[in-house]
Order: C-alpha cells, then sequence, then structure tokens
C-alpha cells in the first residue's frame, strides 16, 4: 500500500517535471519567468475558490484549472493593454494571493490543506486513483501540444517580430504557453506547492542552456535533468522526512549551481588556453 | 504590377503618427534604399510593410505573387539574440516555419529551401555550430538564410550593418548586391550609408517622416538633396 502511494506521487511528480521542464526553456528564452511564477501563484487562489465550490475536494483540479487559466489570459490582456508586464503579474499574482487567503480564512481557516497548495505537501501525499490519470492524461496533452507546434514556438521564441512579419499568428503562441503553463502549475501545485512550483520550470531550462548548443538539445537535456532532480529530491524527501517540493527543488538548484561552476571553470580554462596560445604566436 | 505599393499611407502608434504621405512602390528585381536619420520614421515605415501594424491611412497592396506576409526579413544586429542557445541550421529553418500552415513538421521542399539558402550565402560548414558562437558577420549572414527560406522574392534589411566592422559590412553589402543580380531577389535595404546607397541602389526613398525624395538613383544623385548632403564628395552619413 505505502509503496503504491509511493509510486502514484512520483508518477504525478516525473509528469509534472517533463512538462514544466519543457515549457521552462521556451518561457526562460522568451524572459517569461516571471509569468510562470505569478500563475503559480494565482493557482493557490485558484485552490481556494475550489475548496470553496467543492468541499470534499474531489473536483480541486478540475475547477482550478479554468480559474488559472483566466488568470493567465487576464494577465497578458493587463501587460499588453495597461500597465507592462512585470506589473501585470504582481497584480494578478498577489490578487490571486489575497483572494486565496481571504477564501481560507472565511471558511475553513489555515489548514494542513493550504499550507501544502503553498510549499508543497509535507510528506508522500496520498494521490487518488483519478487524480493520477487525470494529472497523466493532462501532461500528455501539454506534450503533444508543445510537440505539434514545436517549430513554431521555436520561431516565435528565437524572434517574434520575424516569425509575425512570415505570417505566424504570435499572439495565438503566447495564448498557448501560457495554457500549457495554467495547466503544469496546477497538476503540480499539491506536490511541490504553488511558492516552488516555477523553480521547475527554470532551474532545468537554465541548466540545460549552460551545457546545451541547439534548442533540441536543451529541451531533451532539461527534460532528463528535471526528472533525474525530481526522483532524487523525491526519495530524499521519503527518506529523511522532508518536503517534497523543497526536497527537488534543492536537488535542482544544486545542480544547476554545480553546472554552473564547471562551465564557469572550463569557460576560464579555455580562455587562459587561448591566451597562451597567442603568446607563444607573438 | 508592382510587389508593394504605397498610396497616401500614413503609420504611427495610438495617437502619434510617425510617418504619412509616403508613395513608393516596388518592382520585381529593385534594389530600394530607404534612407533617412533616426526618428525619420523608418522603422515605423519597415513595420507598416512587414504587416506588423496596419496603416492609419491610405494603404499598402501586395501585388505580383507577393503574399502580405511573404517578406524576408533581416532584424537589426541589436534584436540579434546573441545568448539563445539554438544551432544555426535550427535558426535557418525556422523561416520555414510561418510557411507550413498548421503542420507540426518541416517538409522536404522547407529542407531544401534551407540546404539552397546555406549554399547561396556559402555557409554549409556553419549549420551545426550554435548560433551563440559565431561572430557578427557569420551571424548576419545565417538571418540571411533564414530570410531566403521565408521568401525568394523579397528581403527587408533593417540596418544590416550596424555594429559589423567595415569589412564585414563591405561583405554584407556584396552578399547583397550579388542576391539581387544573380538570384534576382528584389531587396528593401533601411540604411544610414548614403555612399553605399549612391553605388548600389536602383531606387532610393529618403525619409523625414515623409519622403523627402522618391526616385531612382540618377535622378537621387541629380538633385539638390544629394548635392547639399554630400558637398560635393560623395562620402557621408545621412
Amino acid at each position: 500500500m505505502i509503496l503504491k502511494i509511493f509510486f502514484r506521487a512520483a508518477a504525478v511528480g516525473v509528469a509534472v517535471s517533463i512538462c514544466a521542464s519543457v515549457l521552462g526553456v521556451t518561457m526562460v528564452l522568451r524572459r517569461m519567468s516571471m509569468i510562470g511564477d505569478g500563475l503559480a501563484h494565482a493557482g493557490f487562489g485558484a485552490l481556494a475558490v475550489a475548496t470553496l465550490l467543492d468541499a470534499t475536494g474531489d473536483y480541486k483540479m478540475e475547477i482550478s484549472i479554468p480559474i488559472v487559466m483566466a488568470a493567465s489570459l487576464l494577465l497578458m490582456y493587463i501587460s499588453e493593454r495597461g500597465v507592462g508586464g512585470d506589473a501585470a503579474i504582481a497584480v494578478v499574482s498577489t490578487g490571486m494571493m489575497t483572494l486565496g487567503v481571504l477564501i481560507f480564512s472565511f471558511t475553513t481557516g489555515y489548514t494542513a490543506d493550504m499550507c501544502s497548495s503553498l510549499f508543497g505537501s509535507a510528506s508522500i501525499l496520498t494521490v487518488t486513483n483519478g487524480e493520477l490519470v487525470l494529472s497523466l492524461v493532462l501532461a500528455a496533452v501539454v506534450i503533444i501540444i508543445f510537440m505539434l507546434f514545436y517549430h513554431k514556438i521555436f520561431a516565435v521564441t528565437f524572434d517574434e517580430s520575424f516569425a509575425a512579419a512570415t505570417g505566424i499568428h504570435t499572439a495565438l503562441y503566447k495564448v498557448i504557453l501560457s495554457l500549457l503553463i495554467s495547466v503544469t502549475v496546477v497538476v503540480g501545485m499539491n506536490l511541490i506547492g504553488s511558492v516552488m512550483i516555477s523553480a521547475l520550470i527554470v532551474f532545468p531550462a537554465l541548466t540545460a542552456m549552460k551545457v546545451s548548443k541547439s534548442f533540441g538539445h536543451v529541451i531533451a537535456f532539461a527534460t532528463v535533468m528535471s526528472v533525474l532532480c525530481f526522483v532524487v529530491g523525491f526519495v530524499v524527501s521519503a527518506e529523511l522526512s522532508l518536503p517534497v517540493g523543497a526536497s527537488v527543488v534543492a536537488v535542482d538548484i544544486i545542480v544547476y549551481a554545480a553546472t554552473a561552476a564547471l562551465t564557469a571553470v572550463k569557460n576560464s580554462r579555455e580562455l587562459h588556453r587561448a591566451r597562451d596560445l597567442n603568446e607563444s604566436h607573438s | 504590377m508592382p510587389l508593394i505599393k504605397c498610396e497616401n499611407a500614413a503609420f504611427g502608434y495610438e495617437n502619434t503618427i510617425a510617418a504619412e504621405n509616403i508613395n513608393f512602390e516596388v518592382n520585381r528585381g529593385d534594389y530600394l534604399y530607404i534612407i533617412g536619420e533616426n526618428g525619420s520614421g523608418k522603422s515605423t515605415l519597415i513595420k507598416g510593410l512587414l504587416g506588423l501594424i496596419k496603416p492609419k491611412m491610405g494603404r499598402i497592396t501586395y501585388g505580383d505573387g507577393l503574399k502580405k506576409n511573404g517578406i524576408g526579413y533581416l532584424p537589426q544586429q541589436t534584436d540579434a539574440k546573441t545568448d539563445f542557445p539554438a544551432s544555426v541550421y535550427e535558426v535557418i529553418i525556422s523561416g520555414c516555419a510561418g510557411r507550413g500552415g498548421l503542420s507540426p513538421f518541416y517538409s522536404r521542399d522547407d529542407k531544401e529551401r534551407a540546404c539552397d539558402a546555406m549554399r547561396k550565402l556559402n555557409i554549409h560548414d556553419l549549420q551545426n555550430r550554435s548560433f551563440r558562437e559565431l561572430s557578427g558577420g557569420q551571424r548576419q549572414r545565417v538571418l540571411l538564410a533564414r530570410a531566403l527560406c521565408a521568401t525568394d522574392s523579397l528581403i527587408l534589411l533593417d540596418e544590416p550593418a550596424s555594429g559589423l566592422d567595415p569589412l564585414v559590412t563591405q561583405e554584407m553589402y556584396r552578399i547583397t548586391e550579388e542576391l539581387n543580380r544573380r538570384d534576382g531577389v528584389t531587396i528593401i535595404m533601411v540604411s544610414h550609408d548614403l555612399t553605399a546607397a549612391a553605388k548600389e541602389a536602383t531606387h532610393i526613398l529618403h525619409m523625414k517622416k515623409s519622403p523627402l525624395f522618391y526616385g531612382t538613383r540618377d535622378e537621387y544623385l541629380k538633385s539638390d538633396l544629394w548635392s547639399g548632403l554630400s558637398g560635393g564628395d560623395n562620402i557621408g552619413d545621412v
């Protein structure tokens, strides 16, 4: 039974890790990382609304996903029409957090449920069969949509005005990315926590960008790293009874820091070698 | 029928007009230079030509087989993403991404176009290199190849020489001229470089919010505008 719980949670985690890392590369390159973070915080508010509407908690995801999606569209609308990108993120993310805190205080109070949606589950949470299936289906949908639009997403990410000039609907792809991130955030929120889920979006991408030279390689490497980091963090959290989210993110951070340090050493060595070569020539 | 025809067009943002009374046309095989100082409305006009903004007044018509989004575009060097992890091949073939409709894959035709573009610009050996490792000149060639993937009829280059050293700039002009003469690609070049314009252009559009001059190069060289700017020696930037 314990083993079953363990594997169910792990399966959800792996699926979220894959989605987050794949989308993360585009988000980081498009300088949209903070949007991911803002939507993750919006997830907390969405969950509060879900608790309000459905006390049994059976349809948490089904209710939260459309709310976060709506928040993502609102965020895009505000940032294009009104106050500018970073302020728009602050508006939506703090607004939804506030909504969440108010709803929780009026209804259930500060419960373990609320804590786990903020900071991730304190120990391996019980994922029901229904949640497991829904999570895997949603993750599959995210990956399939990403793959279908892969080339266009690359073109838009690399150079938006060129893409627009050659007839690609750049606004549409921005919306698609935002919606996919919304789904990912909600699916991962209970396990990792809405405060930390954007780490899964950002760190694997940053690590992969340090070592890979092409976009395809960055995506592949980020996915592999993300899954490995999750598995290590997940096992560690189970062994040492640590919160899942924090353990996984800690592993992500360590791997990124190590990669950054190694590439820095390598680059400075190459620089020295090139300099020595120049001096011996002159 | 011209590829592009601008009739009394005006472009701008929200409540400001940055370029107005614009009348000119681009025909197949032309090499049009758009020159003008900073703030003369060149960049706004480019956005209009590329279909990124709609004209506030007047109209642009595309013809002779050129579709509205059929312009290959070489952005300013300053826009180039120097830290973007992409291989040269990925960048070049992304020029085809707008061609395939909803198809998730590049067609054989797309791949051939990419190869063709690399051959024309002599960058076959760079295709597996990372875009961020390239020099400024190599990067411009790659982006030009990407533009060729998007179209073989008309390419718009936005100050391709800014930020490049003089030798690479010469090379860039040579390549563009070759594309125009040898491959019959129509060129719209946006530039500060009057000398280059006087040498290579077939037509010149001199902007200062609205056109100060539009016509052939020979007419331009005879105009008061040219003698006033060049002061007798044919060297100078606008």
